[in-house]
Parts: structure tokens; sequence; C-alpha cells
């Protein structure tokens, strides 16, 4: 069930959908200022390439492209419609933020219709794979592995995006902010970590399907150690840079190992995805 | 009224003719099955008094789309493409406007909707419906040597065919609620 584009849609997508999170809850933390509308613009800009890059990779996986417009039509059954076209809406608020601070104009309502539009999207995102007849993407795993990959994301990035540079961490609020990321980031890891053993616990039980994807879950047993060490590295790295005048430069290695981490998680999430059938 | 197919599996032979039928009538290509023979062996030798006997065993279900009450490939269909004949309650696929995103095959728990790598969009078995309309019977019904798969009116085969939606090897009928009967091999229950 392992696909590229898939892997490369959903975590690029729930990485801009983290960085208008975080953006969001920094409007609520910083005085409104020229300093906060810059940095809100240059993370807006970020979450929109990431979204458009996220949409034509996901176009690519598609076996008629040119039709994906199509993707809209049945939204009143299909959660795939629903993420497709939120998926949409949150580039536009992306879009539109960027270009509000661009010209100097207040961006906290289109940052909180951002981020809005951003958590309905992971959750449909999530929806997509629990409507589905494999046991591995059921569970809450799907819903839990999304929502804790655009917090983890949007932690890093949101940190650097308003906390890098040289006047990052003497801004009024500059602490505060880190350690709400940091708080998030954290809570988001450990969640993931501490819901696995549950997680398959409940796949063992899940008939054949389950027991298929239990076999692959084996195969991928080094690969997730370390994937487990990329997010405790992550952590510790982002962890050490509460101490530090200058972030950018040690964030991004932080945003570096959970970035490796999330992505073998994802891997792995697909990998694992085997359907219910005639077995 | 339900359209839906019986597979009478307890005298199938696996000879996978209907599987040859249905991919000459749709012409589809290696790897693309919209009638899928699966075979199921076991059994060993058993003490019987103070000898060993055989009880090996081997059956064969014939499955293609199971044209359920409720399908997920339609529910979560993102275009409408796939979509269920209120008249008949055949499901099908319409190849214009599908986009080929494949997620009809992760809703179904038969493996019904395949792609056509060919196209860029999913096929299925739509009941050889030219040939229902013709009052002919499927491809795969009328090739079968051992007249085991019969296709009608799904209220009216269950009460002429003494079967089961499931067995020990297929998915719970609860998700889909598919419009089948296999009749079962007596190891398969």
């Amino acid at each position: 069930m392992n696909s590229p584009l898939l892997v490369s849609f959903t975590i690029l997508s729930q990485a801009a959908i983290g960085i208008v999170i975080f953006v969001c809850l920094s409007s609520f933390i910083f005085i409104r200022d020229e300093i906060q509308t810059r940095r809100s613009g240059r993370a807006f800009l970020a979450a929109a390439v990431l979204s458009a890059l996220a949409m034509a990779l996901s176009g690519l996986d598609l076996g008629s492209p040119f039709r994906a417009p199509n993707a809209i039509l049945h939204i009143t059954s299909s959660w795939l419609s629903r993420e497709i076209l939120l998926t949409s809406l949150f580039f536009a608020a992306a879009a539109a933020g960027f270009f509000l601070a661009r010209k100097g104009r207040e961006i906290s309502a289109v940052a909180v219709v951002g981020a809005i539009l951003g958590i309905f999207c992971v959750l449909a995102q999530a929806a997509v794979y629990s409507a589905t007849v494999i046991p591995a993407w059921g569970f809450g795993q799907g819903y839990l592995s999304f929502v804790a990959t655009t917090l983890i994301f949007g932690a890093f990035f949101g940190a650097l995006f308003m906390l890098g540079g040289k006047e990052g961490m003497q801004r009024p609020g500059a602490k505060k902010y880190f350690f709400v990321c940091l708080a998030f980031a954290v809570i988001a890891i450990l969640a993931t970590a501490g819901y696995y053993p549950v997680f398959t616990g409940m796949l063992v039980s899940a008939g054949p399907a389950g027991e298929k994807s239990m076999r692959l879950l084996g195969g991928f047993g080094s690969l997730l150690l370390f994937r487990w060490l990329c997010a405790i590295a992550a952590l510790l790295i982002m962890g050490a840079a509460a101490h530090k005048q200058e972030v950018c430069k040690i964030l991004t290695l932080g945003l570096c190992f959970a970035a490796v981490g999330e992505i073998i998680g994802r891997v792995v999430f697909y990998g694992i995805g085997a359907a219910i059938g005639i077995y | 009224m339900q359209m839906g197919f019986v597979h009478e599996s307890n005298f199938c032979t696996g000879c996978k003719t209907c599987v040859i039928a249905c991919k000459d009538k749709h012409e589809s290509a290696v790897g693309e099955n919209f009638r899928r023979v699966s075979q199921f062996e076991g059994g060993g030798f058993a003490k019987a008094g103070d000898a060993y006997v055989q009880n090996v065993y081997t059956y064969s279900i014939s499955i293609s789309c199971n044209h359920c009450a409720e399908p997920k490939c339609v529910q979560n269909c993102p275009t409408g493409a796939m979509h269920k004949d209120a008249d008949t309650g055949i499901v099908s696929v319409n190849q214009d406007i599908c986009i080929g995103c494949g997620y009809c095959a992760w809703s179904c728990p038969y493996g019904a909707p395949q792609m056509n790598k060919k196209k860029g969009v999913m096929g299925k078995c739509d009941m050889c419906r030219d040939l229902l309309d013709e009052g002919k019977d499927p491809a795969c019904v009328a090739a079968c040597p051992l007249h085991l798969l019969h296709c009608g009116d799904i209220e009216k085969l269950r009460e002429e065919f003494q079967g089961t939606a499931t067995c020990k090897v297929m998915p719970d009928p609860e998700l889909t609620h598919p419009s089948v009967i296999v009749v079962p091999h007596k190891n398969a229950l």
C-alpha cells in the first residue's frame, strides 16, 4: 500500500497546516507590530508553497490527473472530496495571509480562519483512511498520527519563523511562545509513542488483515526504532534551544530529525496497510 | 430489485473458466480480474484407531463485485463515478468521470474495483449489464461448465439456495451487506 506520492502529500500538507496553526497561536502571544507581520508573512508563504506542492504531488498519484477537479463532486458522502476541498480552501487562506502580510495589513483573522480550515482538513485526511477496509488505518491511529505530525511540524516551523534570526528570542513573549511550541511537540510525540502499544494490541485482534499488518509491522522494526530515536533527538535539540539566543541553526537541526522521524512514521503507516479480504 | 450472484462453492472444481470468460468479455488487461477464484486447502493425517487416514480438503470460492446493498466504494468515491443503479442495484463505475484515485479499491473488502492502468481509471464487474439487457446471463454465469454460478434477483435466489454471505475465509458481511450467496464447502464453515 506504500505510495511515495501520498507520503509526500500528507507530510507536506500537514506541515503547512501546522505552520498556520502556530502562526495563529503567535498572534495571541506576540504584540502586533511590523516584525510580527513580516514573520507571519514568511510563514504564510511557506505554508502556501508547501500546500501547493502537496496538492500537485497528490494529483500525480491519480490515474487521470487532468480530471482532478472531479474529485469534489461527491462532497455529500466522500471524505476524500471533503479533504480535497478543505486542502484547496486552506491553500487559499495561506496565500491570502501572505498577501495581506505583504501589504502590512492585519493577519490575525486570516490566521484563525486558516488554522480552523487546517484542523478540519487534517481531520478529514484521517477520516479518509479510517473509512477504508484497512484495519491498520483505523483504531484512531490515523487521527492521532496525522494530528501529531501537524503539531510537530507546526511547533518546529513556528519557532523557526517566529523566533529565528538575531532579534527572535529577544522579542517580548518569545520565551512563552517557545515553550508553547516545545510543549505541543512533546505532547504530540509522547501521545503517538504511548498509543502505539495500544494500537498494535487492537490490530492483533482485527482478524486476518490485522494479523497481516502485524507481520508487515515486524519488518519495519529497526526503521521504527530509528524513527523514535529521531523523535527523541528532535525534542532534546529543541529543549537545548531554550538556553540559546540564536535558535535558527539548532531548530533547523531539530526540524531535520523531526522530519526524518515523521517521514519514517508515515512510510510505516502506509506500509502496514493490509485490506480486509478473502484470506 | 437487487441483483446478486450465487456461487455453489461446495461443488466448484476451481477451473477458473468464469475468470477467463470475464476477462474475455471485458478485454481486461493482465492482472485486471473482475472475477477471481481463490482456492483454500487444509487437512492432513488423523489417527483413526490403529491407522492414520487423510482428511485433506480443498475448496474454491469465485468472487466478483457483490453489488452490495451498502457499498462503501459508492459512499467513498470522491467523484460519484462509482454508483449504484436504483432499479437493479448493480454497482458500476462511470469511466468518463472517474479520476483513478483508487479509493474505491481501499473501500471494498472483496477487492472488486481494479485499476485499468492503460486508461487511468477504475474498472469493475457490472454484471455484464449489456448481456442482461438482451435477456442473457453474464459471461461468468454462462461459461461455468458445472452451472455453479447463478445471477438474478437476490431475494428470489435466497429462497432457492441455502447459502451464506460469508464463510471462514470471507469478510464480515455486516461491512457492506453483499448481494451474494455462497453455498459453502463443509470445511469453509
